[in-house]
């Protein structure tokens, strides 16, 4: 389980909140689909999961463990993707693979039973023993996405985890993340994509200018709008006009 | 031409922008430019007071000539990785090929980006030395004519060579699958036989004189060897010649000066046509191939698990020796640092021949290689210094890893470790032996420097990594404004330098003291050397306890 508890973030010398007086509850077993537009403050409460991003107010649990307090621990428990595709150019994917294993402690034989599927499963075998370097934006993101589940986390998180992928490539990962949530862990994922969230997610979450406005599952959600499309939902709290 | 200007003042506009701005940067900025000008005081010193010795032996116009084929040098090497980097293996190649611009433009506006930045360089090598000999030995007006040429021009024709030699080295490393590793070691072998035939120059000079000459004979051999010497970059001579109106080509003073400044001015010209004619043709093709990775498989084909530390340290090494800027900056002490510490240490041991006997030459012929093993061999490799800059924006793994960052910063501080003590060690050897043969190897000096560089060198890379720490430059796209234009790299050099040289001196001056008080010189050489030592392990204590209480605060500070 992942607890937000108040918490807000102000970048460096500006006075915005990027995010503001965020509570939220992620839950083993489910994909919770965080959605928002441009500047929303998902990667910044994504930022702050992951222990990237210092913040001023509020509380970050994962599993009980403090993600300022205890670190370390909290980490671990942790998967993560970024949105930008940054990597260790220099390396293979094998040995980008055999790094993150090392930090997380998962011994060889995990290694090969967890990765030879996805691999499999991305097309990616082949390119495994090649320089991250010489991979397009979307085999980036796969390894980027293998390198994450490597150590099986409890808690895997992701940022805007479709774009610049081709078609097979996105379904292999929604099923991915459903498996991975089916197992018993969180999978806490941002998008602007609507039509993903709409089919893949237990809850969904809508952020914009810092402030979660609306939670719950889809169902639930529907039901408070009185029956709308996501799409209508997202546009009435969103602000239309905003760029999404 | 229009297109030309407008890619330049961009190039310029990204180039100088980055990471500007704020105010700790700006105080870096500051420390660079004092310990600068401490340096730039110092050699000005240097050649005030040597110049009218210089000017008594008459070899004003070579020292001058030397002074600015050091400048020459120094662009060459720099400016050569530079274009590697920053031409070659730049990222933004393919989209500025994509722009309407001739390659040959694109080209020439990353030529002059980096010439801007050379022409510093230049400026702090040549021009502290040259104006301070000028004035101590009252030049004509044409010297400072001179000084303010060479400044623009030694750098462009440095540059001209550069861009010439990397279009061969680019061509020959792109036939090989570690075309970063390939270009950086062929670089470091082509710099290390340029230095190899400026050592065969001194070499020749320094010991081609026999034991018993006169006065007049050994002058006369000196001046035709600073003469020979002087002569490897001939346009630069005769512009030294004409900077001191000194005839050579023809009797009369102003035909030789135009003379001179013709065959100057000529080579710059030649040397420009023949840049543009083959390197902008060659640019397009190289740099796109450069840029293609086919066949850059790694050889590893199973799962190998380390430790944690040791997936740390496996990971800064190859994201260091397969970067070619990185690669270069890092590596190439290895190399060179030895080949200099012998250049210098032939060159020193010149003392012995020259007029004025010096007290202690031993001791001052020692430290001087121990002053190159020190700015060479610790000083001028960065992977310290930029041990977190390298990151650049795969930091955020750094942040998101499971491991402590002291056991992060631990496993850059042991890579760093292996790399100085192996520069460290091999020049060591290096002096040693020139010391051997020069005769004035003292066994005393020898293992109390090797105990100092043993502990001086821990402490440099921690103090590297630490200031590093403080103010990484993480928002790099191409690696060589990760190590170049990052002050954080600066600052610990000239430091270094700066301690180099005090230590020295305090070396020398007690060992003089103690030879001439008491008649002895030995204990003027421990107790310096003691003091020495004791000062960095009280500093290498202090910056391991530091970095461990530290470390956290200081991550936690950075973000991405
Ligand atoms: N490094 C930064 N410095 C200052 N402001 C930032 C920084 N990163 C993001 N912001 C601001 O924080 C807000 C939220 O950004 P972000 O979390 O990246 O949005 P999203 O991921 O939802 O598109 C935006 O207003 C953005 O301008
Ligand atoms: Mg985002």
């Amino acid at each position: 389980m992942v607890l937000f508890e108040n918490v807000s973030k102000i970048y460096g010398k500006s006075n915005v909140k990027a995010v503001d007086d965020l509570t939220l509850e992620l839950r083993p077993g489910e994909i919770y689909g965080f959605l928002g537009p441009n500047g929303a403050g998902k990667t910044t409460t994504i930022k702050m999961l992951t222990g990237i991003l210092p913040f001023e107010s509020g509380r970050i649990t994962v599993f009980g463990r403090d993600v300022v307090t205890d670190a370390v621990a909290a980490k671990r428990e942790i998967g993560y993707v970024t949105d930008s595709g940054v990597m260790y150019e220099k390396l293979s994917g094998r040995e980008f693979v055999d790094f993150m294993a090392d930090v997380y402690g998962v011994s060889v034989a995990e290694r090969r039973q967890r990765c030879d599927e996805l691999l499999a499963a991305f097309n990616l075998a082949s390119a495994f023993d090649s320089r991250i370097e010489t991979y397009s934006h979307g085999m980036k993101q796969k390894i980027a996405i293998i390198g994450a589940l490597v150590h099986a986390p409890r808690v895997l998180v992701l940022d805007e985890p479709m774009v610049g992928l081709d078609p097979q490539s996105a379904r292999e990962l929604k099923e991915i993340m459903r498996r991975h949530a089916d197992a018993g862990n969180v999978v806490f994922f941002s998008t602007h994509v609507l039509d993903t969230a709409e089919k893949i997610c237990d809850r969904v979450g809508i952020i914009t200018g810092g402030r979660l406005v609306m939670s719950g599952s889809l169902d639930e959600i529907k039901a408070a709008k009185g029956d709308e499309s996501l799409e209508d939902i997202f546009l009435s709290v969103a602000g239309t006009g905003t760029e999404v | 031409m229009h297109g030309w200007f407008l890619m330049t003042r961009t190039l310029m506009k990204t180039f100088f922008r980055k990471g500007k701005g704020d105010g700790s940067r700006f105080a870096g900025m500051i420390v660079l430019a004092a310990l600068g000008a401490l340096l730039s005081a110092g050699v000005a010193v240097m050649f005030a007071f040597l110049g009218p010795a210089f000017a008594a032996v008459g070899i004003v116009p070579e020292v001058t000539a030397l002074l600015l084929d050091a400048g020459f040098i120094v662009v060459l090497v720099f400016g050569t990785i530079g274009i590697f980097s920053y031409v070659y293996f730049a990222r933004d190649s393919e989209f500025l090929l994509s722009l309407p611009v001739r390659p040959s433009a694109v080209f020439l506006a990353k030529l002059a980006a980096v010439y801007a930045q050379e022409i510093m360089i230049a400026a702090l090598v040549m021009v502290p030395g040259t104006l301070a000999l000028g004035i101590s030995t009252v030049q004509p007006a044409t010297y400072y004519i001179m000084i303010l040429l060479a400044l623009l021009l030694v750098p462009v024709m440095a540059l001209l060579v550069a861009s010439l030699v990397s279009v061969p080295l680019a061509a020959a490393a792109s036939f090989f699958r570690r075309k970063g590793a390939v270009s950086g070691i062929l670089l470091i072998i082509l710099f290390a036989a340029f230095m190899g035939v400026y050592m065969y120059f001194v070499y020749s000079m320094s010991y081609g004189t026999g034991g018993d000459q006169s006065v007049e004979e050994i002058l006369a051999e000196m001046q035709s060897g600073m003469v020979t010497m002087a002569s490897v970059l001939y346009p630069v001579y005769a512009l030294a010649r004409f900077g001191t109106l000194t005839p050579a080509l023809v009797g009369s003073v102003a035909g030789s000066a135009l003379i001179d400044l013709a065959i100057f001015f000529g080579t710059v010209i030649a040397a420009g046509a023949l840049t543009v004619l083959i390197s902008g043709k060659a640019y397009k093709g190289a740099a796109l191939r450069q840029n293609e990775h086919t066949s850059s498989v790694t050889s590893a084909r199973e799962y190998v698990a380390s430790s944690a530390l040791g997936a740390l340290m496996k990971k800064e090494w190859r994201e260091m020796v397969r970067n070619i800027s990185f690669a270069f900056q890092c590596l190439a002490g290895v190399v060179l640092a030895p080949v200099i510490v012998v250049v210098v240490s032939l060159a020193s041991g010149m003392q012995n021949f020259t007029l004025v006997p010096l007290p202690s030459a031993e001791i001052m012929a020692w430290g001087t290689s121990l002053l190159m093993i020190v700015m060479m061999g610790v000083g001028m490799n960065q992977f310290a210094t930029t041990a977190v800059s390298r990151e650049g924006q795969s930091f955020a793994y750094s942040k998101t890893i499971p491991v402590p960052y002291a056991t992060q910063l631990l496993a850059k501080i042991i890579v760093a470790d292996i790399i100085a003590y192996i520069t460290v060690t091999l020049s060591l050897v290096a002096a040693i032996v020139t010391a051997a043969i020069g005769g004035y190897a003292d066994p005393l000096a020898i293992v109390l420097s090797a105990v100092f560089l043993l502990v001086y060198t821990a402490a440099y890379v921690n103090f590297g990594v630490l200031h590093d720490l403080k103010k990484p430059k993480l928002d790099w796209v191409t690696p060589r404004e990760a190590v170049k234009s990052n002050a954080t790299t600066v600052v610990p050099m000239l430091l270094d330098f700066l301690i180099g040289i005090l230590g020295v001196v305090l070396v020398c001056v007690l060992t003089i003291v103690f030879d001439a008080n008491f008649g002895l010189p030995a204990a003027g050489t421990g107790i310096a050397f003691g003091a020495l030592i004791i000062l960095s392990a009280a500093a290498l204590v202090w910056s391991v306890s530091y970095i461990r209480k530290n470390a956290d605060k200081y991550y936690n500070r950075l973000s991405i």
